[in-house]
């Protein structure tokens, strides 16, 4: 009897730390680096975004191919990879981060939270904490991970040329968008 | 003066070509794959052998290239737009990854796990295995040039 007892715990023991972490291969981030003086949208989405998240601890990292990003034009993808953020040299973009206010967040319950995410965003091989707002989404057993803040492009020495200098944001909007599954062991 | 006129409609035809090649640069689109040619005809597995022998040198070879593969269906990755195929090897920790082109229109019910397909993808890179996830090669604007079932 106290081993079957031994038994069912061990067992609920593993589905539950089997559970703890979630992620995707096939998260989608936008970014937008439009102004009013652009003379079309500067808008990229990649749907190849690998997003990890520790329920537990609260860890939470992103990985992105830069040269994932698809533009609506072939020139301003070729420019976004050659002169922006020079793929060749740096291909991937990475946010490793922690979700500071973890424990509000009740992941065995269907529900929107609102969260605060503080971390290491790496991108043009310059390293920078940043901090934003977004929400998790626990639905079915999945995780929805929603987050918009923006980045400086002169603060990971992306230059943007003196005669684009008002049609290009020097803030960039980046939106994220990933739908999480229990990661199986 | 006639030789002025010359010169002159000379120099103003170069400046129409120069000005319909600039329009013609900056109006590009990336094209369905459907209708450009491809770099590369290769095997997944040789594909997956490049990538894991020597990530720089295969990087070199693939990243940037249309390149056309076949292997096995390995997932479907289908609950949002637009779909992912993993293609690969049950017994290789290394998938390739098609991203679909979203004006690609398929018949999903058609697709099956196990199922051989060629592809048609631009390569974009390389995601080794950092995160304990596996590692995959990625492809964007993919479409399905034929399928067979294994």
């Amino acid at each position: 009897m106290r081993l079957f007892i031994l038994q069912v715990v061990m067992i609920f023991s593993v589905s539950i730390s089997a559970q703890e972490r979630y992620f995707t291969k096939s998260g989608k981030i936008r970014i937008d680096a439009t102004t009013s003086k652009s003379p079309e949208k500067i808008v990229a989405v990649t749907n190849s975004a690998i997003c990890v998240l520790d329920t537990k601890t609260g860890n939470i990292q992103f990985s992105v191919v830069l040269k994932s990003y698809e533009f609506a034009s072939a020139l301003m993808q070729e420019h976004f990879n050659e002169n922006y953020v020079e793929s060749n040299v740096y291909p991937k973009s990475e946010f490793k981060g922690l979700i500071s206010n973890n424990s509000a967040v009740n992941y065995a319950k269907d529900g929107t939270y609102t969260v605060t995410v503080k971390g290491a965003l790496s991108l043009h091989g310059v390293t920078k904490e940043v901090e934003s707002t977004g929400k998790i989404t626990v639905q079915n057993g999945k995780i929805l991970a929603a987050s918009t803040f923006s980045a400086k492009l002169s603060d990971y020495k992306i230059k943007i040329p003196g005669l684009v200098a008002d049609k290009v944001a020097e803030n960039v909007k980046i939106i994220i968008d990933c739908s999480l599954e229990p990661l199986k062991k | 003066m006639k030789t002025k006129l010359i010169v002159l409609l000379f120099i103003l035809i170069n400046i129409i070509i120069v000005g319909l090649y600039v329009y013609k640069q900056i109006t590009k689109t990336n094209e369905s794959l459907t209708s450009v040619a491809t770099d590369l005809s290769v095997s997944a597995n040789k594909m997956i052998d490049d990538f894991s022998t020597d990530e720089k040198i295969a990087s070199l070879n693939y990243v940037n290239k249309i390149v056309e593969t076949e292997g096995v269906l390995k997932n479907i990755e289908n609950d949002r737009s637009p779909a992912t195929l993993v293609i690969g090897d049950s017994s290789s920790t290394i998938n390739l990854r098609f991203t679909l082109d979203s004006s690609f229109q398929f018949d999903r019910t058609t697709l099956q796990v196990g199922t051989r397909l060629t592809m048609k993808g631009m390569c974009t890179g390389y995601n080794a295995d950092d995160l304990g996830l596996g590692a995959d090669i990625l492809f964007n604007r993919s479409i399905i040039i034929n399928q067979n079932k294994n």
